[in-house]
């Protein structure tokens, strides 16, 4: 009897572990990738729920060919403890950055990653402690750019397990771009990385390198930059929302903020226009650098062409402005011309309405800053009282005109709206500015206005004053055209920097004893440049310290070891 | 490496102190565990009987169970547990070791910049925890089993005194992990010395004539690079004889050399890694500092590092950091004197980046009558590489009105009793050189590394030793899991003790075991006042009991060994630095008097327990 129920108790034990078998499939069932060489032709499989989840969520082992066993192996070994385990490594790689143990911090940041692969910030705030705050540590630039690399490969790596975010592709091209391309050692980082073919090979797995061949033949930083975001746009244009930094949470979960579109997309066209930049600086202006700055206008006019979505519903594309205004123009115009002056009359009409102290204030001559708050209120509604908009005009109109006034009056204003939201978008990209900037620097007169200055530049250095100031004449001749035609750019970098060439010209004018032009070219650029950046006051030197004796010999050469 | 202050010591500037404590403390000890344990028995069989009871145990220790005490019965239970150890598949510990060591490149950085370090401390700490937790395991499991199995009867019933069953269990689970220790450590050499081994070779593209030194000098040699391997690649140069040296890359350097057949044709031959296995042998001087204005002070000026291990000197004033360096010989340093340096640079302002900050050294003469203070050496600081310079033997001493005199011996003019002082300032105004007492030594010929390798293992086996001693007494009184968890808790004490003692003194943040919890709880960082539903009232009764509990953790984590301690040498070794045999020496007597202490207070336990059955 006993043996029976014995039996009879495994037997449904067995049956039991076959049913629930079904379930765990269904569950846990692996995907598995098409066989048959690259192309893949054999059966592939999306796996159970489990593996169809993790397909849905961007978690990119949900293959099993794509399985990186160290990383699971890792997750498995804590024993459902990740959390405590991530934790645990977090402090340990804060000391180590602490106690200055770079080596030990790199290799746990691995291990962080390992744990938690798909976690993309991990990738993004240790790529950052590496690239920016660790290589700050070093002394040697050429430490600091070793580790500008690190936190770029450990980026790089983290899109393969992130396949569907854009904000890691994102960051390796700010990282390439930015962290290479404008810290202050940027002129020995670009060079080093114009150099670095280890470098380059690594990364032409994941980009296509050739593309990014600046017009010294080398990989130039920005161009690569301009690559990694153009993935991040790739990644975005498979529907994957714009999702940054989560800002809150609330009972559903991350209350994801999202990236502005127009700053997202402005970061490509950027860095094509920070290359150019960068090789105006580097090299003598000529047909390469226009060259360079017309690619990067034409990408920026791209950028410019784009629907870019808005919080007022609608989409703006940023090269339209001047459409919207020349059609708000002609509308009011037409509108202004169906009877003339009734604009003005019944400007008149109001005035004559208003009340008496409203109009002696409007009157009045009295400085704004000396007047009562009542009074600036009485003057402000006296003000929008007289203000006469192109529906007001429109219904004064007479009735024969007033069906044709309201057409051209709603035109106007919508054409309006319209204009000031682009303004608003293009002013949070400086979109004018660049689209000028890039039209002025393709342009022939800029880059000979440039090439004289650095030959200027160049006889100065080799003790030619007389040869330097004509050559600088001659450039300030071609540039006083330039902003004649731009005054736009007068308040610019641009101007900034050529204020030091004009400091190095009247170096040149005190080695000739001679004194600065009054009637000098770009007078207005400099007054504008003293306006916008006044003195500051110069704390007075401290007493210089007792100096140690000088060294006897040349630095000793020390067998060096890292 | 960070050295700790107290690893500057000799073993005879230890040993005072050290012997003065354990003499003074070891009668206190005693005295408490004998009143407690009467207080315990009092409690049960009365103060009397209770007194007569403890005095009976003494008394039969001292007077029948020492002086009887067998070699050979302890041979003989020794051989038993080594078999018991053994019938529990002991040696699936080595199995799982072996695992580890074939998946290790899975999980390690091999693109790490120091990959010999990263591997030596992967073997080191993954050796240091199999073997804790595999002796932590054997040792409390044994007594609580024979006693539950009732085998403990059959041994106590034969001419065995619980004296030697505790040493017995002890030796016998020593025995089996140290073979197991000794495989492990092969191993892991194995391991280490495969990892880094790598081999490379000439990118003859890259290959070009050096510059000439000077116009109408023909070119000194050649430069180039080699080719990508182990996720990197040295550039080189090679002299005209054509022998050279890589850069030193990931640790290491190739020696390299340019041949040239009979039919022209060049060769370059790459040869194996060097210098990623060595075991450097610091002489580490005194260090103190002179203040911009040129006054003695303690330490340097904080440039506002967390980390304060360094302290900074001024460029360009009179601040410098002397280090007085003692038993310096002309017999161990004939030709010149070696020293190495690591400073650590503190820019206010960027200036020539391509440079680093200058600084100079200035050798001291120790001679208090005669004071010679030479030239000073220049040199450009990189930091977070040592930077090696050889002292000549030549030098010329400066005058007091900054003139140079004529050369001196460095041994017969500026030695003086065996001592030297090395200063060092930084020459370049409002930029800081930091520095802390082991970044500038005197580089004695390096030891053995494959010997300095065996000492982080024997560190590792006195840990294992006392870590048994621990298990085998808890388990003389308590069951399986609760001998675990004590032996645990006297580990993590023994690795934290240092954190606990922060704790107790303020200088963690965090608060102790309550208060963290409530913290956890309620995801409060360390730093905020805490708060919880109880108000001050609840606050202050949270606290207080928390000073009690810390109280008793630091009083037992300064009474029990200390691991971390234990688990420096990894640090050395891993950094390719000896571990002083002085430090060995000093490890190893603080184990055999904890293993003693803890042997003996396990056969008092054992014996009570006996004595109870």
């Amino acid at each position: 009897m006993t043996n029976n129920t014995s039996f009879i108790r495994k037997i449904i034990y067995g049956c039991a572990i076959v049913v629930l078998l079904f379930p765990l499939f269904l569950l846990g069932q692996p995907a598995t990738r098409p066989t048959g060489g690259v192309a893949g032709s054999g059966p592939s499989s999306g796996g159970g729920v489990l593996a169809r989840m993790r397909a849905d969520y961007g978690l990119s082992q949900a293959e099993l060919g794509k399985i990186d066993p160290a990383s699971e192996t890792m997750k498995m070994a804590t024993l459902g403890l990740r959390g405590i385990a991530a934790n645990i490594l977090w402090t340990k790689a804060n000391r180590y950055k602490m106690t200055e143990s770079w080596d030990r911090l790199s290799a746990t940041l691995n291990q962080i990653a390992r744990l938690q692969p798909n976690y993309s910030s991990v990738w993004e705030f240790q790529a950052w402690n590496l690239s920016y705050n660790v290589s700050a540590e070093f002394d040697d630039y050429r430490h600091r750019y070793h580790w500008v690399k690190k936190g770029i490969d450990f980026l790089v790596e983290g899109t393969r397990y992130n396949q569907r975010s854009p904000r890691v592709f994102w960051n390796v091209g700010w990282s390439v771009g930015h962290k290479i391309g404008i810290s202050d050692e940027r002129k020995q980082f670009r060079r080093m990385f114009r150099l670095d073919t280890d470098f380059h090979d690594s990364m032409a797995n994941y980009v296509n390198m050739n593309e990014s061949r600046g017009p010294d033949g080398y990989p130039d930083n920005w161009l690569v930059g301009y690559l990694w975001y153009r993935q991040s746009e790739a990644v975005v244009e498979k529907g994957i929302p714009l999702s940054w930094m989560p800002v809150d949470v609330n009972s559903e979960g991350f209350t994801a903020t999202r990236r502005s579109p127009v700053v997202f997309y402005s970061d490509p066209p950027m860095s094509l226009i920070s290359h150019a930049q960068a090789i105006t600086e580097e090299m003598t202006p000529g047909e390469k650098t226009r060259n360079s700055w017309r690619r990067a206008g034409e990408v920026w006019e791209q950028f410019g062409s784009l629907d870019v979505a808005t919080s007022w519903g609608h989409t703006v594309r940023l090269n339209t402005l001047n459409q919207f205004r020349e059609e708000q123009n002609t509308m009011r115009e037409k509108l202004e011309a169906l009877v003339p002056g009734l604009r003005e009359q019944i400007r008149e009409q109001r005035r004559a309405e208003l009340e008496p102290n409203e109009r002696a204030l409007l009157d009045s001559e009295k400085n704004p800053m000396e007047m009562s708050e009542t009074e600036m209120e009485i003057k402000q509604r006296a003000i929008q009282k007289l203000a006469v908009s192109d529906i007001d005009l429109a219904e004064n109109l007479p009735k024969e005109l007033q069906t044709k006034g309201r057409y051209y009056a709603m035109r106007a204003s919508e054409a309006g709206m319209y204009a000031s939201h682009i303004e608003v978008y293009s002013g949070t990209v400086n979109y004018e500015y660049w689209a000028t900037r890039c039209e002025v620097e393709q342009s022939k007169i800029t880059a000979d206005a440039r090439r004289l200055m650095v030959l200027a530049d160049q006889e100065a250095e080799i003790g030619n004053p007389e040869g330097a100031r004509k050559l600088y004449e001659q450039a300030w001749d071609e540039w006083a055209k330039i902003f004649d035609q731009y005054t736009m750019l007068v308040h610019d970098t641009m101007a900034e920097d050529l204020f030091a060439v004009i400091s190095r010209y009247k170096t040149v004018l005190d080695q000739l004893d001679e004194e600065f032009p009054q009637d000098f070219k770009l007078q207005k650029l400099i007054d504008v440049y003293v306006e916008d950046n006044p003195p500051v006051e110069v704390p007075p030197p401290r007493k210089s310290p007792p100096a140690s004796k000088p060294p006897a010999s040349q630095p000793a050469t020390g067998d060096d070891s890292q | 490496m960070e050295i700790r202050p107290d690893e500057f010591l000799t073993f005879a500037d230890w040993l005072g102190p050290a012997l003065l404590s354990f003499v003074i403390s070891v009668p206190i000890l005693a005295a408490l565990a004998i009143f407690v344990c009467y207080l315990i028995s009092a409690a049960r069989k009365g103060p009397v009987e209770g007194f007569y009871s403890i005095a009976g145990v003494i008394a039969s220790a001292v007077g029948r169970d020492l002086p009887a005490f067998s070699l050979r019965r302890i041979g003989a239970i020794t051989s038993l547990t080594v078999k018991e150890a053994v019938r529990r598949k002991v040696l699936v510990g080595f199995v799982l070791f072996v695992l580890i060591l074939l998946f290790a490149g899975w999980f390690l950085d091999v693109k790490n910049d120091d990959p010999a370090h990263l591997y030596m401390s992967f073997v080191l700490t993954t050796t240091s925890y199999l073997t804790i937790m595999l002796g932590l395991f054997l040792a409390t499991f044994s007594i609580p089993a024979d006693i539950k199995s009732k085998t403990i009867y059959t041994i106590v019933t034969k001419p065995v005194r619980a004296g030697e069953i505790v040493v017995g269990r002890v030796l016998g689970f020593v025995a089996v992990v140290t073979v197991l220790l000794a495989g492990m450590c092969f191993l892991s050499y194995m391991f280490v010395e495969r990892g880094i081994r790598h081999g490379h070779e000439v990118n003859a593209e890259s290959v070009a004539r050096l510059a000439p030194l000077a116009e109408g000098e023909s070119s000194p040699g050649w430069e180039g690079e080699t080719t990508l391997q182990a996720h990197h690649r040295h550039t080189f140069k090679v002299d005209e004889q054509g022998e050279g040296l890589t850069d030193k890359t990931m640790g290491h350097r190739h020696a390299i050399t340019r041949v040239e057949t009979e039919d022209g044709e060049v060769q370059y031959v790459v040869g194996p890694a060097q210098g990623a296995l060595v075991a450097r042998v610091p002489i580490y001087g005194q260090l103190s500092f002179l203040d911009r204005d040129g006054n003695p002070t303690q330490k340097g000026i904080s440039v506002g590092k967390e980390w304060e291990y360094r302290s900074y000197i001024e460029g360009r004033t009179l601040a410098t950091a002397r280090w007085r360096f003692e038993g310096i010989s002309e017999r161990e340093f004939p030709e010149y004197l070696p020293i190495a340096m690591t400073l650590s640079v503190f820019r206010t302002y960027m200036a020539d980046i391509e440079k680093g900050v200058r600084g100079v050294i200035i050798v001291k003469g120790t001679d208090p009558r005669a004071p010679i203070e030479c030239e000073p050496i220049g040199f450009e600081s990189k930091e977070f590489t040592t930077q090696q310079f050889r002292i000549p033997r030549k030098l010329r001493p400066l005058g007091s009105d900054g003139s140079s005199g004529s050369e001196v011996d460095l041994f017969d003019g500026l030695v003086h009793e065996g001592a030297l002082e090395i200063w060092i300032r930084c020459d370049d105004p409002v930029q800081y050189f930091g520095m802390a007492q082991s970044d500038l030594y005197i580089e004695a010929p390096n030891a053995s590394f494959g010997w300095n390798f065996i000492k982080a293992y024997i560190t590792i086996w006195l840990q294992m030793i006392i870590v048994v001693s621990l298990g085998v007494m808890f388990s003389t009184f308590l069951s399986t899991p609760v001998a675990i968890l004590a032996t645990m808790s006297a580990i993590l004490l023994g690795f934290f003790g240092q954190f606990v003692s922060d704790l107790w003194s303020g200088v963690a943040f965090g608060g102790g075991p309550i208060e963290s919890l409530i913290r956890l709880v309620n995801q409060d960082n360390m730093v905020v006042p805490l708060e919880f539903g109880a108000g001050d009232i609840g606050v202050n009764f949270v606290k207080f009991c928390d000073n009690v509990l810390l109280a008793i953790m630091n009083s037992m984590s300064a009474v029990l060994p200390d691991f971390s301690g234990l688990g420096r040498a990894t640090e050395y070794v891993a950094y390719n630095f000896n571990y002083y045999d002085q430090l060995l020496a000093r490890q190893c007597l603080t184990t055999l008097i904890y293993v003693m202490a803890i042997t003996i207070i396990g056969y008092f336990f054992l014996k009570t327990r006996e004595i109870a059955a």
